[in-house]
């Protein structure tokens, strides 16, 4: 090994850069991209349909908000609530709020309640929007919709188009719920136009529900052994110990690892080193 | 650098038990937070590093697998920066997850993001 000199900064630089490994996840989730055909159409549906029932959102101008507050906390001295109501029927003939409120609540708009929507299996098709930055704001409803056996698309151009025909500024996720009546017919045509998402427990389980498979494969006797043996530990696992051992998993595909490698980032604040310590060595 | 063959079997082990876990969720709970206490106690001793997509989905608390359908509800909250909210059902734990745009190179010891 070189002899380390003091204070020569050009040789601490030479040090070799470790690469660490780090786990991966073997998982990767992802939207399937639909064909622009596809993806016109569906936004052509969804549209009319809008157009047709003319569900719109009417949001009372807010800008005239603090002007308000203070000419009512000086006019509530002098009692006179007439302005209140005037500032806000102002731009606005219509009530504010929604013009269908039935319509409305046949719609999921908005990412938190498609979520909780989809969680309660309450929606039968799902939209989501391409241009989400960051993308991890709807990642999660890759595998949300995978578990309901809710077919889910992406779309490219979803927010721009639909968002000013509902009078929002941006929709992210949009989903239909079960009792829609309005937009059954959209529903079904655009359903089969949507591939199949892609998550490896659910889909597989899906399909074990349908047929009977047999349980020769040796991945399978790896989990059933530990399963077997984890349930004398854990007394509720012994009830459950014969439904367990009927597990499918012939179509296990294990993933293969995946490891992250890792570069110290080169522009890292580093501490200034002590240099007592050398001193007294030396 | 060529990967340390210990580490590389080490590695398997813990990505085998985080697969064999979400597998095994729907089934059963609470063999799915054995594997998962399992994997994180194996890293601990070895002093393994995992992706923070794999650490944020298992819970710190309690060790069960939190998918975003069953085991763990995602929330998006707006309120100063966007940012999301993760939370255990099982032990209540929550987790928030802020959602920042720009994401460092992939390569970088500072990991961030997925």
């Amino acid at each position: 090994m070189s002899v380390i000199q003091q204070g020569t900064a050009t040789l601490r630089k030479a040090k070799k850069i470790t690469v660490k490994t780090c786990l991966d996840n073997p998982f990767v989730f992802q939207w399937k991209t639909i064909d622009g055909e596809d993806m016109h159409f569906i936004l052509q549906t969804l549209e009319e349909r809008l157009k047709h029932t003319g569900l719109k959102k009417i949001e009372t101008p807010r800008k005239k908000k603090r002007s308000l507050t203070k000419k009512q906390m000086e006019r509530k001295c002098d009692a006179s609530t007439t302005e209140l109501p005037k500032g806000e029927t102002e731009g606005n003939h219509q009530k504010a709020g929604w013009t269908d409120i039935s319509v409305r609540r046949q719609l999921a708009i908005g990412v938190n309640e498609v979520t909780k929507a989809l969680e309660k299996n309450e929606l039968l098709l799902l939209l989501v929007c391409k241009s989400a930055k960051p993308a991890m704001i709807t990642s999660h409803l890759i595998q949300l919709s995978a578990s309901r056996a809710t077919p889910a698309g992406q779309v490219p151009r979803l927010s721009e188009t639909v968002a000013p025909l509902l009078g929002l500024t941006s929709i992210l996720a949009l989903g239909f719920k079960k009792q829609s009546d309005k937009f059954t017919e959209a529903i079904e045509a655009i359903i089969p136009k949507i591939p199949a998402l892609e998550v490896p427990w659910f889909q597989y389980r899906t399909e074990e529900s349908v047929g009977h498979a047999h349980t020769d494969s040796s991945e399978n006797e790896e989990p059933e052994q530990l399963a077997e043996a984890l349930g004398d530990e854990l007394t509720s696992q012994k009830r459950k110990r014969t439904e367990s051992s009927q597990l499918d998993l012939s179509n296990v595909i294990l993933q293969p690892l995946k490891i992250k490698k890792l570069v110290p980032n080169p522009n890292k604040m580093k501490k200034p080193p002590r240099k007592k310590k050398k001193a007294f060595s030396a | 650098m060529a990967a340390p063959v210990r580490d590389r079997e080490a590695l398997q082990r813990l990505s085998f038990l985080y697969q064999a876990a979400h597998w095994v969720l729907p089934h059963s709970p609470a063999l799915a937070r054995f594997y998962c206490s399992t994997q994180r106690g194996a890293a601990r001793r070895l002093v393994l590093r995992m992706a923070p997509s794999v650490k944020r989905t298992i819970c710190r608390r309690c060790c069960s697998l939190l998918l975003p359908g069953a085991g763990g509800s995602l929330r998006l909250r707006g309120g100063g920066q966007p940012h999301t909210v993760l939370r255990c059902r099982s032990c209540g734990r929550r987790r928030h997850f802020l959602c920042q745009r720009e994401l460092r190179p992939l390569g970088q010891a500072t990991p961030t993001g997925e």
